[in-house]
This record gives C-alpha cells, structure tokens and sequence, in this order.
C-alpha cells in the first residue's frame, strides 16, 4: 500500500508531546473556522502558518509562545467571511487605470532595510495578518461603465523574493489579482503600489504596520506603537475616504495644465527603469548644509536637481520644470489612505541655473507660493470639477482621450519630480532593527530620472529612479553633494538592460 | 561615484509585450490603410471593411489583451461580438447570405456557454458578471430590434434569442440575489 510521504511539519509534529500534539492540532482545527477561503488559498495559508511554526521550532520557541505569537485573532473574520466591499477609486487615482499601457503603470516602491537579514515566513505571516487592517488594498481593479473601482477580494496575499526589476508593472488584468507587491530581498523589505490604491503616504501607514506585526512576530515585545495603526483594530470608514469630495468650492480652479517643459537629453533606455540609486547622508548634516543657503532640504535638493539636469542636457534655452508632490493632510485634517496628493511645478528657464545662490530665491518664492494651501485648494477643486464634468460618459470614450491627455499633462509637462515623504516617524524602540528606509518613484515615460527623499533615524535616502544609462544626471548631483562636505554613500542596482 | 549594489541580479529581460505591440502595430496599420487604398482605388463592394474590423478583433483579442477585466466571459463575448460584428460585415457590404442565420445561432450559442462559464465558478465570476449582462442586454435588444423589422419567417430566431436571454437573466438574479444589484451598482458607478 502506497504512504503519504511525510513532510518537515508532519515530522515535527510526530515528534510532539501529547499535550503540545492536541494545542497543535485544535489550532488547526480553529484555523479552518477562520479561513473560508478557496481551496488553494486556505492550503497555501495553512502552509504559511506551518513553515512559521517550524521557524519558530528551529529558534526553539515554546509551542505556548508560537501558538501566542500566530495566534488567529490576528486573522479578524478576514478570511472567514466573503468579499462584500468596493471602492470607487479617489479622484486623483482616476487617471492611473485610464492611462496606463502594457508594461507601463505608475507604481511606486516603499522600502524598510532591516539591521537583520529578513524571515520570509514570518513577513508572509506579518503580511496575512496585516492586510485585513487595509480593506482598500485587498482589492482588485475593475472596470464599471463610467470608471474603474476597486473590488474586494479574499485571497491568500503573497510575499515574494524580490528577483526583478523595482517598479515594473503589476497584472491587475485577471479576477481577484492584487494590486500591490510585497517582496523581501536580503534585509530589505519591499512593498510597490499600484497607485491606484494609494499615495505615499497611505503606502506608509501599511508598511509601517507590516513592519511593526513583522517585528512583533519575532518576537519582540514592542513597548510603544503610537503612529502606528493597531491590524487588530477595525478599519476606519475614514481611512477609505475619498477627500476630493469635500473639498469646497472655489471660482479660480486651476492648476491642472503646465507648458511643456525641457528633458534632459539622454536616450531613453529600452528597460525602465535602467537604474535605481540611492544616496545615503547624515539627515542631519544635509539639514545644516541646507540651512548654510538659508533654505530648507527640499529646496536645496531641488536646486541640485535643477543644476544637475542642467548638466544633463544639450539644450540651453528651454525650461525645466520639477515636479514637487504636496501633500494635502498637511493643510485639510484627513485619515484616509487613498491618494490624497496634488502637485506643483517649479519651473526655472535653463539659462538662469547656475549657482544655488544665483535662483535659490526663485525656487522658494515658487514653493512658497505654489504649493500654498490656496493654490492647493485651486487645483483639488479644479480635479473634482474635471472628474464631475466627465463622469457621464462612457469609459471606453473617455479612456483614449485622457490616455493622451495624461502624456501631455503629466510627463511632458515635468523634467523631473522631486517627492519628500519627510522624516518617518517610528517607536524609538524600532531603531534597534531598521537602518533606513528607501522611497523609489515610479517611472515615467519621458523624464529621465526623478528622486524620491525619505528620512529615518538620521539617515536621509534620496533615491533615483533613472530612465537613461546617460549617467550625467547622479554623477552631478553626488559631485553637488560632496562638493557641499556631505558624506554620501551610493547604494543601487545594476544598470538593467546593458 | 562608487555604487553598492544592494538588488538581485536581473538576467537580460526579454522585449516586454508593449515593444512587441509598438512593432506589430506598424504592419497592422498598414495592411489596414493598404486594403483601404487598394479598395478605393479597385472600386466595388467595400470589402476592405472586412479587412480592418478582422485587423481589429485580431489585434485586440491576440495582441492587445486587456489590461483590467480580463476574464474568461470578458474574453469569450468579445470574440462573440467581433464574430457576429464581421459577418455582419460580410452580408451587408459584400455579399448577402445566411449571416443572421448564423450570427444567432453564434449569439444563442455564446449566451448559453458564457451562462456555463458564469455558473461552474460562481464565486470567483460573480465579480465579472458586468460583461455578461451587458451581453443578454445587446440580445434583448436586438431581438426587440429583429421583432420590428424582421419578417414573420425569422421570428423563430427573435423568439429563441429573447428567451435565452430572459432565462439567463432569472437564472443571474436568482442565484445572485443581492449581489446582482450590487455588481451593478459597482459597474454603474459615477461616484
């Protein structure tokens, strides 16, 4: 007669006292009432929980610890019940399943280097248990008649090793597909987002909470997770808000449409992005570097950027323009976790960049006035106007013309973008094991490179995302920084595609 | 400037589908401009029509695959509705023939196997229902349509359409419920 070969878990569990034998398999019996999933689904989580108590076993927790630590109130009816909820998508994520193409969608990157290498079974379980606390980000893209929205769905989410190239598209084409990546490489923990789903700083709040259940889930008690949302905590209907929808009235909306602006010159590469790179400072040194000018850190890195891009191009009597994210929670109280950014220009024609001294004031009058909370307001009710103007016809209309629109509004309008997510705010506890943390722009279609300014535990990381081999671009804006006495070390990935 | 490298090797990637489909568009467009021209240039019936909407349904169902909603009804009704829409063609510019013989008993065929598609993985369909409805809707339609011009002859396919339709419809409603109104409520949204 033909035996079931044993498997690692059935080997570890032969090996069980009676007692610890009986918890084992009563959690199991448990496990079934909460996992109502398909078949495949609830076989991979059972998996999943599995390969984390062999984990643990191999650490040799006790089995009453393991049982705490994956304990399945962490599962929260998630998986036990079926999937009821939708999203329409926020007004400004609208333009994102409209405009992308095959291979190209706008996904950016959101990464956690750990002081340890990471535990895929436990990030898979930190991933299982925290999604749930995320109801818009368990969802797929679907399409209605007049827009797309996002559909629930139930699913066992995956963690993946990271083995391809950051950003690149997601498939959100099939029934129940995710729009989000979560990755791990070495000790980095990775997760890129669909827009659609969320901004950066939405993305924040989830990887800051899958950290922390990560943390926690090896075993570390953690003393104090404020900032930090509770997975354990019913979601708040806030948290799904789309905030366009408040925004009152104003009679000058505006904003929306730039001139087009310069490139940089080099070729575009065949795989985008071809490179990214990251520039680690002392956030604290960059800060009085910044204040020797008188300006603050991200007009300082705008200046770099400006002089740099200078440097990348051959063409000497346009104008560049960067692109500068705001984000508007800073100026309207807000929870929500869906997109809730607009956006400025800083625009400076080429023959005036020379020194940081010689526009520094240009660049801040600029900030200053066009990321103020009026003109904000301008273009967040120019937005929902345009969205309401246009949500009666038909998305197979409308989808070939904001296509094009998008090309000319978005990427060609810009040189660059520079996006600062600012300084992360974590339990000191959490300093113990995080390094830094990375924030990668997603790529566009026609700028060269854009950058992305994240800060934690002193360590500032711009990161680069570049879209030509031209290497121009970096080697400038490094040469700038330890011009200016900074200290930057230069992570980064191969140049793709060479 | 030296670089750390902290990212996995990438081996060299294969040219993705969207530079296979900038190459590929180049031949379609210009078969279809070429087929136009010669057309014109021949003259008589306009059979270049048949060409272009072939070129399309060819390109969009092999090529240019959906980036959202892809799903085996999606997919099965848009071949249907390409099919029904280049036979149509044919009767019309070309040559009138059986086609609307054919072109419902394709309509009655896709509705019956969309409807088995719909039902053997109900759980997982549910959430692509829209395409479906919007297909036993078209029927409706068009039988309503084919009621009013049709001769008394062809009734028999007005009649196997309709009810087809409304049979798949009660059998939607039915085992959906609740959740029928709320795909449709999601598909219609304007918010």
């Amino acid at each position: 007669m033909k035996t079931k070969k044993k498997n690692s878990f059935d080997i570890f569990m032969d090996r069980q006292t009676d007692e610890n034998f009986e918890k084992l398999r009563s959690f199991f019996i448990d496990f079934n009432s909460c996992c109502l999933l398909n078949k495949t689904d609830k076989n991979k989580m059972r998996k999943d929980f599995e390969n984390a108590i062999l984990y643990y076993d191999n650490k040799h927790f006790t089995i009453e610890k393991i049982l705490e630590l994956l304990s399945l109130k962490n599962l929260g009816g998630f998986y036990a019940r079926p999937a009821q909820s939708w999203f329409p998508l926020d007004d400004a994520a609208k333009i994102y399943p409209v405009s992308m193409e095959h291979g190209v969608m706008s996904v950016f990157r959101l990464s956690v280097n750990l002081k340890e290498e990471v535990v895929p079974e436990l990030l898979q379980m930190a991933l299982t248990f925290t999604i749930k606390r995320f109801p818009s980000f368990a969802t797929t893209l679907k399409k209605g008649i007049f827009w797309h929205y996002l559909d629930s769905t139930k699913r066992c989410f995956n963690v993946i090793e990271e083995n391809d190239i950051p950003c690149q598209a997601l498939k959100v084409s099939q029934s129940g597909s995710q729009s989000f990546r979560a990755m791990y490489y070495k000790n980095r923990i990775t997760v890129e987002f669909f827009h659609v789903l969320t901004d950066a700083s939405g993305g924040m709040e989830f990887i800051k909470a899958l950290v922390c259940e990560y943390i926690r889930l090896l075993g570390i008690e953690i003393e104090d997770s404020t900032n930090i949302l509770n997975i354990n905590d019913n979601p708040d209907i806030k948290e799904f808000t789309n905030e366009f929808l408040n925004v009152e009235k104003t009679p000058n909306a505006s904003g929306l449409y730039n001139k087009l602006a310069t490139q940089m010159s080099g070729n575009l590469a065949k795989v985008m992005p071809c490179r990214v790179l990251h520039y680690r400072m002392d956030a604290n040194h960059l800060r009085e570097v910044a204040r020797k000018y008188g300006i603050t850190v991200s007009t300082y890195i705008l200046c770099l950027m400006f002089i740099s891009a200078k440097f990348s191009c051959e063409i000497y009597d346009g104008e560049f323009s960067i692109q500068v994210p705001v984000n508007m929670r800073k100026y309207y109280e807000s929870k929500t976790l869906r997109n809730f950014s607009m956006y400025c220009g800083i625009r400076l024609p080429i023959s005036q960049i020379q020194k940081i001294e010689d526009f520094k004031e240009e660049v801040v009058n600029q900030l200053t006035i066009k990321s103020s909370k009026e003109e904000m307001h301008k273009m967040l009710y120019a937005t929902k106007k345009l969205i309401r103007n246009i949500r009666l016809i038909p998305l197979v209309i409308k989808q070939p013309i904001a296509k094009f629109l998008s090309g000319i509004l978005g990427d060609h309008a810009f040189t660059s973008t520079l996006s600062n997510i600012g300084i992360v705010d974590l339990p000191n506890q959490f300093k113990e094991y995080i390094q830094d943390m990375d924030f990668v722009l997603n790529t566009s279609t026609t700028n060269r490179a854009s950058c992305g300014l994240i800060t934690y535990n002193n360590n500032a990381t711009l990161s680069i995302t570049k879209n030509t081999k031209d290497p121009s671009f970096e080697t400038k804006l490094y040469e700038l920084l330890t011009n200016d006495g900074l200290l930057v070390e230069v992570e980064g990935s191969e140049l793709y595609g060479s | 400037m030296e670089v750390k490298v902290t990212y996995p090797h990438v081996e060299r990637r294969k040219k993705g589908r969207r530079k296979m489909l900038q190459i590929l568009k180049w031949p379609f467009i210009v078969g279809a401009l070429a087929s136009i021209i010669v057309n014109i240039c021949v003259g008589g019936k306009a059979w270049s029509a048949i060409v272009v909407a072939g070129e399309i349904a060819l390109w969009k169902l092999v090529f240019a695959l959906d980036l959202v909603e892809y799903n085996r009804i999606s997919q099965f009704i848009k071949a249907t509705i390409y099919s029904c829409i280049i036979l149509a063609l044919i009767h019309f510019l070309i040559v009138p023939f059986w086609a609307l013989g054919i072109i419902s008993i394709l309509v009655y065929a896709a509705l019956v196997v969309s409807g088995i598609l719909f039902l053997t993985d109900i759980k997982r369909q549910k959430q692509n229902m829209l395409p479906m409805f919007f297909f036993i809707v078209a029927a409706l339609v068009t039988s309503a349509i084919g009621f009013i011009l049709s001769d008394t002859k062809d009734y028999w396919a007005v009649i196997v359409l309709s009810s087809i339709s409304v049979v798949l419809l009660i059998v939607c409603i039915s085992v959906l419920r609740l959740d029928f109104l709320r795909e449709l409520k999601k598909g219609f949204h304007i918010k």
